[in-house]
């Protein structure tokens, strides 16, 4: 059961809380523009234990970005790790859905690869793992960097939902 | 409109850019410029893009 705005619990499952629910959710718009260094927009913290040993964090993002020859790149980070890392030139949105899921143990993880675009298709890359202790509380970032200061890229929305059996 | 100063830390691959203070739960627009987060709230005029 995904529960929406009566959700105050942040986590579910393992701790004897709702069996899933929407952590946090956004569509206040977030830009960077003027700077070439990685930029956070969003930060969003993962109370501990609010993944069971078999949850998983589903994160949603949405971008807007120009259409233009210049690079853009978008992360996913979790727990310090990457789990998105990809880059754009000449698109104007992109939409990504990140899963993270833990594999029957609190500090291990797995979830698709680190640099598509679309998170139900076919890739060249592997999936990535990670040894993210989520007993502990942590982190959630979404950030962009521009290959232009001229640009500005947008974190338009996002979501995230913990998901837990 | 309020301006929030970046935080800059290194990271493997570069410079990393974060809010010096928690964003405000009723920001209703964020713009980064490199130097500040500037936060828009309810009343204030959003700059158009």
């Amino acid at each position: 059961m995904l529960r929406g705005s009566s959700y105050t619990g942040g986590g579910g499952g393992g701790i004897g809380l709702p069996a899933a629910g929407v952590l946090k959710q956004s569509a206040v718009p977030a830009s960077v523009t003027g700077t070439l260094s990685e930029t956070t927009l969003a930060t969003i913290a993962v109370p501990a234990g609010a993944m069971g040993v078999n949850g998983s964090l589903r994160i949603t993002t949405l971008w807007s970005l120009p259409n233009n020859a210049n690079t853009k790149s978008f992360k996913v980070r979790f727990g310090g790790i990457d789990f998105l890392g990809y880059s754009t030139t000449a698109a104007q949105s992109l939409q990504v859905l990140t899963i993270i899921r833990n594999r029957g143990a609190a500090n291990s993880q797995v979830a698709g690869p680190l640099a598509v675009s679309s998170s139900y298709s076919s890739s060249v890359g592997a999936v990535t793992t990670s040894a993210i202790d989520t007993s502990l509380s942590q982190s959630i970032v979404l950030a962009a960097q521009l290959g232009n200061t001229a640009d500005a890229v947008t974190l338009e929305a996002y979501a995230v939902e913990i998901l837990n059996p | 409109m309020i301006a929030i100063p970046v935080a800059r830390t290194e990271a493997p691959d570069g410079e990393f850019l974060f809010p010096s203070q928690p964003i405000p739960e009723d920001a209703i627009t964020i713009i980064c410029d490199g130097e500040h987060y500037n936060v828009y709230q309810p009343g204030d005029t959003v700059p158009q893009e």
